[in-house]
C-alpha cells in the first residue's frame, strides 16, 4: 500500500447562474492508489460528472468553480498548477472517456487521425510512428487496423465508443475518467465493451473512476464503490464490503429499488420523495427528507464521516461508533 | 436536470419576459419603437394633415428652430419650425411625424401579410408533405430566386404607385421566407411525441396543428418577423425614394429623402433628419430582433 | 381465454435509400385480457415500431389486429378515434412527449375536451384533480408547466393523460428507461397498481432484462423485425430456448461483484433489417449456428409446453 496517486479533499464545486447558486459537489474527500479502480454511483444531479470534470479543471466556465478543498494528482494540487502544465497532464496523464461516443469524435477526420493527433501533441512522434502506434491501439481495442482510415459514421455505436477508448489510451494516462461509458449502448454490446475495459485495466495497471448510475456495471469492473447523494458520498468501501453489506439507508434504499433477476417481487420498495434541488438542499443530512430511519436531530446535524474497517459512511445512525 | 418545482412557477410568458429584460439594448430598441408609434397614433394631435402637406413657399428651407409667420386657413399664424422647414416651406417634423405613422403602418401590415400567408402555406407542407409540399415549397423557391427589390419594383411598376400596392408588392416578396421558415419548425415539432400522443387520443388535424405545433414553432418567426419590420420599412423607403411608393406631397420617410436630395449641402436639415429616423427605427427592430432570439432560443436555456 | 388484443402477421418496412428495411417482420402474438406482455430487444429491432403499428400511429403495411375482436386496421377515421379512448400509449421520453406550452391541466384535460367527456368547466376540472389523484400528483401542480417538474413527475403527468379516457389496453414504450432507479421503482409500482385497480391490458416494450420480468406475465424477445422466442415470464429466466434470448440473459451486468467470469461474450453487432437474406437473422453471430440456419427461414414454433422459440435447435436446449 502506497502513496495516494490521486487524493481529494473536501472539495466544494458551485454553478453560479443569474438565478441561483448550485450546490453541485458538497464536501467530498478520496483517495485512489495507483492501479485502483472505484465505481462512482448516484442518480442525476448527485454530482458524479462534476467531480470528474474539477479533477481534469474543465468545469464550465464561467458558471462553474472550486470553492474550497484541493486535489492532488501524483503529489501535485492540481489547481496550483499553470494552465500550460495541466494541459499537458490532461490527456496524457489524466484522460477521460465521455457518454456519448457520437459527439467525442469529430465527423470530418478518419478515426486514425484523431488518435494520432492525440499522439503527435503529446510525445511529438512522427506520422509514421503515430500512425504505427494508433494501429496498435485500434486492435488493443478490438478493431482491425485496416478501418483506421474510415470516418466515425462508418462505425456503429459500440464500434465508436471503443475509438474513444483507444483515444483515450492513446498515451497511456496513468488515470482514466470513464463518464457512463457504456450507458449509451445496447446490452450485448455494453458487456463487450464492459469486458474489454476490464482486460485493459488488468493489463496496464491504470486507476480508474467508472461513473455510473448502474449498479450491475460497478459490480463488474470496480474494487471499491463511493455511493453519491446531492454532491456527497453517503458511503464508501470495497465493493463486495458495500453490495453485501450496505450501511447507508440511501444505499440500501437504491438496492430496493431494483428489480432484481435472482428473486420475484411483488413491489419493488422505492425510496420516497425526490431528489433535492441542488440550490435548495434540506439542513442536516440531505437524505433525511427521504429516509425510512429518520430520527429527530436529522434535520439539524450534519452527520460527519465515521470510518472503520477501510469503510466509510455518513449517516448519524453510525455516530456512536466513531 | 432534475429541477423540482420552484417556489415560484412561471408561465413561459413570465420566462420570456425575464429574460428579455436582462438584454439592456434590447429593452431601449423596444421603448424607441413604443414612442415611434404612439407618435405616429398621435400624429394628428401633433400637426394636422392639411398643414404640413400645403405649401408655405416664402418659409422655404427655414432653418432648425425657425419662428415664422405661416398662411393657415386664410389666417396668418406664427409657427414654429423645430426641424426647420423643406424645400416647399413645409415643417420637417410635422411631415416626420406622419411619414412614422405610414412607416409602421407599412411594417405590421406587410409582416402580418406575409406571417399569415407564408405561415399557413408553410404549416401545410410541413405537416402534410407530399405532392402538396412539393408544390408549395417550389413557389417559395421560384419567388426567393427573384431579388426581392427588383420584385417588388416590377409589381409596383405593373400596378400603379399607391399604398395599397406597396403593401401588396413588400408583403408578396416577403410571404417565401415565412413558408420555409414554418415548414422547417414544423417538420422538428411534428415528430416529437408529444404530438404523436394528440394524434393517439383522437385529436383532429386541425386540433394537433393548431393545439401542438405551431405554438411551439413561433419563437423562430417571431424574430424573424421582427427582423422583416424593419426590412421591409427600409423597402418601403427605399420605393418611395425611386418615386414608386408613397406619392408627395403626402409625406413618407423615402420621399421626404428623394425631395431633399438636391439640397444635401445648402438645407442639411430636410435630410439628415428623415435619414435619422430612418435609421433609428431599423436600429431599434434589429436589437429588438436579437434581444428576442437570446430570449426565445431553448438553446440557452437551463 | 379470448384475448383483448391480438396481433397476426405484422408488418412494417420502410423502403431506403439502401433498399427496403424489414423493421417489423411478421410478428404475431396475443394478450389476455387484464396481464402483460414485455416486447424485449435491442435497439432498432423493432420493439417500438410494433407498440405503433398497433395503435396506427404508423400504418403498418400489412398483417392484421384484433382488439375485442374488432380489426383495428380496417377501421375508418371516425371508428378509429372511438377506438383511441380504448386504446392509449405511454412514452418514453418524458421530456418530448409532453407540450411544454400546456399546463399540467391542460395536458390531462386534452383528451377530455376531445371526445367530449365532461359538461362544463366544473366537470373537468374535478375529473383532471382526480387523475391526478389517481397518479399520485400533487394537487398545487394543477397550473404547472412541465419544465418546472422532474422526470419521475412528468411521466406521471403523461400516465395520467393515458388513463384519462379510460382505456383498457396500453402501450407502455420504454416507460421508465429515461428515470433514475429510485424513481423507476415509483412509476414501476404506479403501473402496477393501477393494472390491478382498473384491471389494465399493458404492452410493455424496453430494453431492460430486470424491468421486463418484473413487470411481464409473458415476454416475447426481439431480434432484427422477428420474435425469436416467447414464453412466461419466470420460465424465460430459468430457461432459455434460443441462443440469442440465453446471450441476451448472459450480458446482464449482474447486481453481485465480480459476476462475470472470462466466459465468451456474443460477437459482433446488430446489423440493421435491410432486404434480409432468408434464414435465421441471428445465424451470423449465433454460437450454435448450422448449415440448415442459413438456407431458410426457420419456423417460430411451440418447443416446449406454453413456450415458443425459432431455433431449429430449441428442442437441444430444454
Amino acid at each position: 500500500m502506497g502513496e495516494a496517486q490521486l487524493s481529494i479533499r473536501n472539495l466544494y464545486v458551485e454553478y453560479h447562474t443569474d438565478e441561483e447558486v448550485v450546490h453541485a459537489v458538497n464536501g467530498i474527500s478520496l483517495d485512489l492508489e495507483q492501479g485502483e479502480s472505484l465505481g462512482l454511483v448516484g442518480e442525476t444531479g448527485a454530482g458524479k460528472t462534476t467531480t470528474a470534470l474539477s479533477i481534469l479543471g474543465l468545469l464550465p466556465k464561467p458558471n462553474g468553480k472550486v470553492t474550497s478543498g484541493s486535489i492532488f494528482f501524483e503529489g501535485k494540487e492540481l489547481s496550483q498548477i499553470p494552465e500550460e502544465e495541466m494541459r499537458q497532464i490532461r490527456g496524457n496523464r489524466i484522460s477521460m472517456i465521455f457518454q456519448d461516443p457520437m459527439t467525442s469524435l469529430n465527423p470530418i477526420f478518419p478515426v486514425g487521425e484523431q488518435i494520432a493527433e492525440a499522439l503527435e501533441i503529446h510525445f511529438s512522434l512522427s506520422k509514421e510512428q503515430a500512425a504505427k502506434r494508433t494501429a496498435e491501439l485500434l486492435e488493443l481495442v478490438g478493431i482491425p487496423r485496416n478501418r483506421m482510415g474510415e470516418y466515425p459514421h462508418q462505425f456503429s455505436g459500440g464500434m465508436k465508443q471503443r475509438v474513444v477508448i483507444a483515444m483515450a489510451l492513446a498515451c497511456n494516462p496513468k488515470l482514466l475518467l470513464a463518464d457512463e461509458p457504456t450507458t449509451a449502448l445496447d446490452v450485448t454490446i455494453q458487456a463487450q465493451v464492459l469486458r474489454m475495459i476490464r482486460d485493459l485495466k488488468r493489463r496496464m495497471r491504470t486507476t480508474l473512476i467508472l461513473i455510473s448510475h448502474d449498479l450491475g456495471v460497478v459490480a463488474q469492473i470496480c474494487d471499491t464503490v463511493a455511493i453519491m447523494y446531492a454532491g456527497k458520498i453517503m458511503e464508501y468501501g470495497k465493493i463486495e464490503d458495500v453490495f453485501h453489506h450496505p450501511l447507508h439507508p440511501y444505499t440500501e434504499g437504491l438496492f430496493a429499488s431494483i428489480p432484481r433477476l435472482d428473486r420475484t417481487q411483488k413491489r419493488l420498495s422505492s425510496i420516497p420523495g425526490l431528489i433535492p434541488d441542488p440550490s435548495n438542499l434540506p439542513s442536516g443530512c440531505v437524505f433525511h427528507p427521504r429516509c425510512p430511519y429518520r430520527m429527530d436531530v436529522c434535520n439539524q446535524i450534519v452527520p460527519t464521516t465515521v470510518e472503520w474497517e477501510g469503510r466509510k459512511v455518513q449517516c448519524l445512525k453510525y455516530q456512536e461508533l466513531s | 436536470m432534475s429541477s423540482p418545482v420552484k417556489p415560484h412557477p412561471r408561465t413561459p410568458w413570465q420566462e420570456f419576459w425575464y429574460r428579455f429584460r436582462k438584454n439592456k439594448l434590447a429593452v431601449g430598441g423596444m421603448g424607441v419603437i413604443l414612442l415611434y408609434v404612439s407618435i405616429a397614433l398621435c400624429a394628428d394631435l401633433f400637426y394636422s394633415w392639411d398643414f404640413i402637406v400645403g405649401n408655405q413657399i416664402p418659409n422655404a428651407f427655414a432653418p432648425v428652430g425657425t419662428k415664422a409667420v405661416v398662411d393657415w386657413g386664410g389666417k396668418k399664424v406664427e409657427h414654429l419650425y423645430i426641424l426647420g422647414a423643406d424645400n416647399f416651406g413645409r415643417d420637417v417634423l410635422g411631415r416626420m411625424i406622419h411619414g412614422a405613422r405610414v412607416s409602421m403602418i407599412i411594417g405590421f401590415v406587410t409582416i402580418a401579410f406575409a406571417v399569415l400567408v407564408g405561415g399557413s402555406l408553410g404549416a401545410i407542407a410541413g405537416f402534410y408533405g407530399g405532392v402538396l409540399e412539393t408544390i408549395i415549397m417550389r413557389g417559395a423557391d421560384i419567388l426567393l430566386a427573384i431579388p426581392n427589390m427588383l420584385f417588388a419594383l416590377a409589381i409596383v411598376a405593373a400596378m400603379g404607385p399607391s399604398f395599397q400596392n406597396l403593401l401588396l408588392a413588400i408583403g408578396i416578396t416577403s410571404v417565401p421566407i415565412y413558408v420555409r421558415l414554418v415548414r422547417a419548425s414544423v417538420l422538428t415539432v411534428k415528430d416529437q411525441e408529444f404530438v404523436e400522443a394528440a394524434k393517439a387520443l383522437g385529436a383532429r388535424d386541425g386540433r394537433i396543428i393548431v393545439r401542438h405545433v405551431l405554438p411551439n414553432c413561433m419563437a423562430p418567426v417571431i424574430v424573424q418577423a421582427t427582423l422583416g419590420i424593419a426590412q421591409s420599412i427600409l423597402s418601403a423607403t427605399f420605393l418611395s425614394f425611386l418615386g414608386l411608393g408613397i406619392q408627395p406631397p403626402a409625406p413618407e420617410w423615402g420621399n421626404m429623402l428623394s425631395e431633399a436630395r438636391p439640397y444635401i449641402i445648402s438645407a442639411p436639415h430636410t435630410l439628415i433628419f428623415p435619414g435619422l429616423a430612418i435609421m433609428t427605427v431599423i436600429l431599434a427592430y434589429n436589437l429588438i430582433g436579437d434581444g428576442l432570439r437570446d430570449a426565445l432560443d431553448p438553446k440557452l436555456r437551463r | 381465454m379470448e384475448p383483448l388484443l391480438e396481433v397476426r402477421h405484422l408488418k412494417k418496412y420502410f423502403h431506403t435509400g439502401y433498399g427496403t428495411l424489414h423493421a417489423v417482420d411478421d410478428v404475431s402474438f396475443r394478450i389476455p385480457k387484464g396481464s402483460t406482455l414485455g416486447l424485449v430487444g435491442e435497439s432498432g429491432c423493432g420493439k417500438t415500431t410494433t407498440g405503433r403499428s398497433i395503435l396506427r400511429l404508423i400504418e403498418p403495411t400489412s398483417g392484421e389486429v384484433l382488439f375485442k375482436g374488432r380489426k383495428v386496421l380496417d377501421a375508418t377515421p371516425s371508428e378509429l378515434r372511438a377506438l383511441r379512448s380504448e386504446m392509449q400509449i405511454i412514452f418514453q421520453d418524458p421530456y418530448s412527449s409532453l407540450n411544454p406550452r400546456m399546463t399540467v391541466s391542460q395536458i390531462i384535460g386534452e383528451p377530455l375536451l376531445i371526445h367530449r367527456r365532461a359538461r362544463d368547466k366544473k366537470e373537468l376540472e374535478r375529473k383532471v384533480r382526480d387523475l391526478m389523484e389517481k397518479v399520485e400528483l400533487a394537487d398545487r401542480l394543477y397550473g404547472a408547466y412541465p419544465h418546472e417538474l422532474d422526470g419521475g413527475r412528468r411521466q406521471r403527468i403523461g400516465i395520467a393523460r393515458a388513463l384519462s379516457l379510460h382505456p383498457q389496453f396500453i402501450v407502455c414504450d420504454e416507460p421508465v428507461s429515461a428515470l433514475d432507479v429510485s424513481v423507476q421503482a415509483q412509476i414501476l409500482n404506479l403501473l402496477k397498481d393501477l393494472q390491478e385497480e382498473l384491471g389494465l391490458t399493458y404492452l410493455f416494450i424496453t430494453h431492460d432484462m430486470s424491468v421486463v420480468k418484473h413487470m411481464s406475465d409473458t415476454i416475447a424477445v426481439m431480434y432484427l423485425g422477428q420474435i425469436v422466442e416467447m414464453a412466461p415470464a419466470e420460465a424465460l429466466f430459468e430457461k432459455q430456448l434460443h441462443p440469442y434470448t440465453q446471450a441476451l440473459i448472459s450480458a446482464i451486468p449482474l447486481l453481485e461483484p465480480g459476476g462475470w467470469k472470462d466466459e465468451e461474450v456474443l460477437k459482433g453487432e446488430l446489423s440493421s433489417p435491410i432486404d434480409p437474406q432468408p434464414g435465421c437473422r441471428f445465424a451470423p453471430r449465433c454460437p450454435m449456428v448450422k448449415s440448415q440456419c442459413t438456407e431458410q427461414d426457420p419456423p417460430f414454433v411451440e418447443s416446449a409446453k406454453g413456450r415458443f422459440s425459432s431455433c431449429v435447435r430449441a428442442k437441444e436446449m430444454i
